[in-house]
């Protein structure tokens, strides 16, 4: 097998020194840390309260169709004569949360996946890498359209193919590092002092991978956003009259040409949540490494 | 080396049969009639029925999984229920074009992001690393249909420069060729390039912090030698395993720009395929996809090896 | 002998020179559905010239007596010709058969063409218009028009190049039969030499089929021994595949393609602003409707169905789903100049929300949460279903709203596992015996409706069998009164339906029926 060292395998000689607590309060006050989780957190709480915040029903058609920003509408009205503020504010909920649902999911199975394969090696490393190379073989479309058929079109389900898509992308980060670092002196050293196998991946090896997870945990999120709306016309994802972002981007495509604030604005929702998301990944990674702080 | 890829070709070959069987099976579970999508909407039941039998998928699964199977090992992948087509042929000529718009656009987003990727990683948190990393977020948050028809609307119509016309290849016209792959590989290249960048900045910082460079660094060598000749090859490790996940996923996932640019590609075939129930094709497609992904994968594993002769091929 | 099925108006005239005369037609949410030609050409036409033209969909195949969708029956019928056909007028006329008619209550006769020859250079023959028609009728086939031959006992050849239909009981609408595009007239010895008709066509076309290219294009040549003199101008048309809309727009505006189907409703008014390109256009055929599983509580109730049928303002569902591009139905389903047409009926189900909910409350069901599929594959369902799920809100039905993909939406219906769903297709041929497909218990629609009401069968059967159009007239007002009675399923709006093409070309029509054959008078002005 080859290892996919997406850390050099000479970052295993840092030390993965046991963080204090005081550690997240300082690096919470960073602004790169800061501004991100302000931004995110707002977006969040926007989407949780929606209904006291939106000025129309999402639902309603009440206005004309296809008006452009004006005082009544601040962001217009869409194909359906509905507010694109309110339901701007309302797909929220369903981007973020199959967003953020299907990734965690991912990032768990595939994190966990990926220290199993890379630690012990030998059949669990073949069982689950070539395992992968299957789910990655099936195009999206088959895996989507075989498993809306089992499980039925929910948008729970859909959290689960999503999760299940994105699986073997974090599997193959992990799997990587932690090959490298299997071998490192001080894995060695905490297994001659008989620590236990979870107690050395937890404390040992995860915290060496962070970096690269990091990286495609803020990626991933974006593209769930996306894919929520690509898979909608299974039946799974938000169904009508519930907007998402990805599904007002999809259904302003064909008015792009006439009607672009169909599309700019949720544009710009996604693309601000992606940046901040980012941001965020950068920021944390930078400050929490400990190499990183010495550094600057 | 040599030993390795004849294990890894060994479980290919069970690998793919794991595949083939499991799309058998899946499609057959999955609701929609071949018969009724051959026949369309006004039909009756006894016409369905005189259908499936026509099609053979009235038989039991178990036996046409073994006819298939038996045809697909000697090559043959049947023909298309629905177009009547030899599935073989038309996969082989569809294969062609979306792995030349793949190549070219990875190829293209790769000049774009390596040298973008790096820079941002040098210049970290300056005003070029943050412009950059903006512009990246822009072309990851704005999906393909959008960039495709913004270029279409632009290119097609407005400026008139790179009119929708009709696919012809290369070998026929290669000038038109080349003008027609211009806007499908741009619009695969912005989302990869995007992608490529982010990683590649992060595993470039990544690799910046690493004692062997600071003393590079210290020892005075230039800036431009010590990126050169200690980060690089070292950083980019996750970019090929991106560019190798990604290669996978566009050969049966890009459906829309294929669409948007009228080209005949995979993504197409398997799209109408699965639409439409065609079992057989569906069942051709997902085969060819998943050999390639698993070769793609031993490719990349190989690479990794080659950029860092401290990884052992086990 | 001659049947009208829909005559144009004077008003429809009038119409026609309005838009001659303005060239742009503005679209507008007016009740009565409407015709649209491009303006009529005046003009002594030019032959030469080949015509690119934007398809729509991929055909899946080139079976010529198994519908494979609107796009691919454009180059079909190219290539093959049909028995009738329909003129500019949409009057039916023969096109292979001279002459066409009952010769008694139970004898269709047709009268064969002389002189016409096949592509491959073989004349046509009655044995081979009888293989044709055989073919339909055989179950191998799986014929999209096989059940309209229930009723043949026999199909023979007569004297002086004649076939004969000899049928149990007379069947009115037959002649709208042989002029659909599913009842092309093929060559027996091409189809018995063994070739795939999937894959190759040969018939007597104007067009001969010369190459194709999955995904890239289709390429018919002028077929210079066309039956018909002077016909077709063009030296050849191409096809090329564009599935996706706005590039298939794209391609129309910029001139790449001279003619392009399916025009969606984002764009029409884009395409009629548009001084380059002419839109025609028909909003009589194609409808959408909210179905029944009437086998399900609460639906089973009539009352329920009934708040369905009130509870939505179609007016409002044309604005919200098409843009205006489309007509309310608020009384029948036949339309104004098809026989059967009910004006009395009119704004029978103009939306009332009080009566619906009244409605509701009879039933004890109000207000009724209830669940309803849908496809998302087509824009054209899907719109309606959306814009009938919000009026419905107003009338106190809360419709769930799934959407599926197609063939998996079409098993859902068959399954009968939803109460509602929204569904839309357009009018099979222009007689009202297409009803018998969604109202008789027979009917393959009605049979997933689950639909079966004895007085409504005894109705669609006298209109069947009977062959005095007065009477039948009255046959169908009286199965529309009986359908806004007992609900079999509740039709919302037409929408509108047409090709675009550059202001060169010339000498198309289109035809409400949906026949794409004025095809063949088309030439190119410049």
């Amino acid at each position: 097998m080859a290892t996919v060292a997406t850390t050099s395998p000479l970052a295993a000689g840092s030390k993965a020194a046991p963080r204090q607590r005081s550690q997240f309060a300082t690096v919470i006050r960073k602004p790169r840390v800061a501004i991100p989780l302000v931004v995110l957190i707002t977006l969040t709480l926007v989407s949780l309260f929606a209904p006291l915040i939106a000025p129309y029903d999402y639902t309603k058609m009440m206005a004309q169709p296809l008006l452009s920003p004006g005082r009544d509408h601040l962001l217009g009205t869409d194909d359906y004569g509905r507010d694109v503020l309110s339901r701007l504010i309302f797909a929220g909920r369903v981007s973020l949360g199959v967003s953020i649902g299907s990734v965690a999911l991912a990032a768990v199975c595939g994190i966990t996946l990926g220290l199993i394969a890379g630690y012990f090696r030998g059949w669990p490393e073949f069982l689950i890498m070539r395992g992968m190379d299957l789910l990655l073989s099936f195009p999206t479309i088959v895996l989507a359209i075989a498993m809306v058929a089992f499980l039925g079109p929910s948008i729970r389900n859909l959290i689960i193919i999503i999760g299940v898509i994105y699986t073997p992308r974090f599997v193959r980060v992990v799997y990587g590092s932690a090959l490298v670092l299997g071998d490192a002196d001080f894995v060695n050293a905490a297994r001659v002092l008989g620590a236990s196998n979870t107690r050395i991946l937890t404390t040992a090896v995860l915290p060496n991978v962070m970096a690269p997870i990091f990286v495609q945990v803020s990626l991933s999120l974006g593209f769930a956003i996306l894919v929520e709306s690509g898979l909608s016309f299974l039946g799974l994802g938000a169904q009508p009259p519930t907007p998402s972002w990805g599904n007002m981007i999809s259904s302003a495509r064909p008015f792009m040409e006439m009607y672009p604030h169909l599309l700019i604005f949720p544009s710009i929702v996604i693309g601000l949540t992606i940046l901040m998301l980012n941001t965020l990944g950068d920021g944390l990674r930078d400050e929490l490494d400990p190499r990183l702080r010495g550094s600057r | 080396m040599i030993q390795f890829i004849t294990r890894r070709m060994i479980t290919l070959v069970g690998q793919v049969l794991l595949v083939a069987t499991i799309v058998f099976l899946m499609l057959r579970l999955v609701p929609g009639d071949p018969a009724r999508s051959v026949l369309g909407e006004t039909a009756s039941e006894e016409q369905i029925a005189t259908m499936r039998h026509k099609l053979g998928i009235d038989r039991p699964v178990w036996e046409q999984y073994v006819d298939w199977l038996g045809n697909a090992v000697r090559g043959d992948l049947g023909t298309s229920i629905i177009s009547g087509r030899d599935i073989s042929s038309d996969i082989a000529s569809r294969f062609g074009n979306s792995a030349e718009l793949i190549v070219i656009s990875v190829v293209l987003s790769l000049i774009i992001a390596i040298p973008l990727g790096t820079i941002a990683a040098l210049k970290r948190n300056q005003f070029i690393d943050v412009a950059l990393s903006s512009i990246a977020m822009l072309g990851l948050s704005l999906p393909g249909f959008v960039v495709g028809t913004v270029l279409v609307l632009l290119f097609g119509l407005k400026w008139r420069i790179l009119p929708q016309s009709r696919f012809v290849e290369f070998g026929d016209d290669p000038m038109a060729h080349i003008k027609l792959l211009i806007l499908p590989s741009i619009t695969l290249a912005i989302g990869n390039a995007a992608v490529i960048l982010r990683m590649m900045r992060s595993s470039m910082l990544e690799v910046l912090r690493q004692d062997y460079v600071r003393t590079a660094r210290a020892k005075g060598l230039n800036e431009a030698r010590v990126v050169r000749a200690h980060t690089l090859r070292n950083a980019i490790n996750p970019v090929v395993s991106l560019v190798g996940l990604e290669v996978a996923t566009l050969l049966g996932g890009m459906v829309i720009v294929e669409q948007i640019f009228n080209w005949p590609g995979l993504s197409t075939l398997l799209m109408s395929g699965v639409i439409s129930r065609d079992y057989p094709v569906v069942q051709g497609v997902v085969l060819v996809i998943a050999i390639v992904t698993i070769i793609v994968n031993v490719i990349v594993d190989i690479t990794y090896a080659l950029l860092d002769p401290r990884i052992r091929l086990t | 002998m001659t049947s009208t099925p829909f005559k144009l108006t004077r008003r429809g005239f009038t119409a026609v020179g309005a838009l001659a005369a303005g060239g742009i037609l503005v679209p507008s949410a007016s009740a009565r559905p409407r015709i649209t030609f491009p303006r009529l050409a005046q003009d002594t036409p030019k032959a030469g010239g080949t015509m690119i033209y934007g398809l729509s969909t991929d055909p899946s195949n080139f079976e010529p007596h198994v519908s494979t969708g609107a796009a691919s029956t454009s180059v079909k019928l190219m290539c093959y010709s049909t028995l009738l056909t329909y003129n500019a007028d949409n009057e039916l006329i023969g096109d292979l058969a001279e002459e066409f008619g009952w010769i008694d209550d139970t004898t269709y006769q047709l009268k064969i063409r002389e002189g016409v020859t096949f592509h491959d250079g073989s004349s046509l023959t009655v044995d081979d218009v009888i293989f044709s028609l055989e073919r339909i009728r055989n179950p191998d086939t799986a014929a999209t028009n096989a059940s309209y031959f229930n009723e043949v006992t026999d199909i023979k050849a007569g004297d002086g190049n004649t076939v004969n239909l000899t049928f149990n009981r007379p069947f009115a609408a037959f002649s709208f039969i042989l002029a659909n595009t599913n009842s092309y007239i093929l060559s027996q010895a091409w189809i018995e030499s063994g070739v795939d008709p999937k894959v190759e066509m040969m018939g007597t076309g104007p067009f001969i089929f010369k190459e194709r290219v999955p995904g890239v294009s289709i390429t018919l040549e002028k077929n210079p021994n066309y039956f018909l003199e002077g016909l077709p101008y063009l030296d050849g048309i191409t096809y090329q595949p564009m599935p996706d809309d706005t590039t298939r727009m794209t391609a129309l505006r910029s001139g790449s393609v001279d003619f392009a189907d399916y025009v969606p409703y984002t764009q029409m008014d884009i395409i009629t602003n548009d001084p380059n390109l002419t839109f025609a256009s028909d909003s009589i055929s194609g409808f959408g409707w909210v179905g029944f599983n009437h086998e399900m509580d609460p639906v089973s109730d009539v009352n329920v169905r009934l708040a369905f049928a009130h509870g939505m303002n179609r007016e409002t569902m044309v604005t919200t789903a098409f843009a205006g591009h489309g007509a309310p139905i608020t009384g029948g389903l036949i339309p104004e100049g098809m026989l059967g047409y009910a004006p009395d009926l009119e704004g029978t189900f103009a939306g009332d929300y009080e009566k619906a909910k009244s409605l509701l409350d009879t039933a004890g069901h109000n207000p009724l949460d209830i669940d309803m599929v849908s496809t998302s594959t087509y824009s054209v369902i899907q719109r309606p279903a959306e814009a009938a799920q919000a009026e419905l809100e107003n009338a106190g039905i809360n419709a769930k709203l799934e959407l599926q993909e197609w063939l998996t939406f079409r098993q859902t219906v068959l399954d009968g596992t939803f109460p509602t769903h929204s569904w839309g297709t357009a009018i099979d041929y222009g007689d009202p015996d297409f009803l018998w497909n969604y109202m008789h218990s027979t009917g393959n629609m009605a049979k997933q409706f689950r639909f079966n009401n004895p007085d409504m069968d005894a109705l669609l059967e006298q209109g069947r069998f009977e062959t005095d159009e007065a009477l039948r007239d009255e046959i169908y007002q009286e199965v529309q009164v009986k359908a806004a009675e007992v609900v079999p399923w509740v039709y919302s709006i037409r929408r509108t339906q047409g090709e675009a093409m550059q202001n060169f070309v010339m000498g198309y029509t289109h035809l409400p029926s949906w026949n794409p054959i004025t095809m063949r008078e088309i030439w190119l002005d410049k």
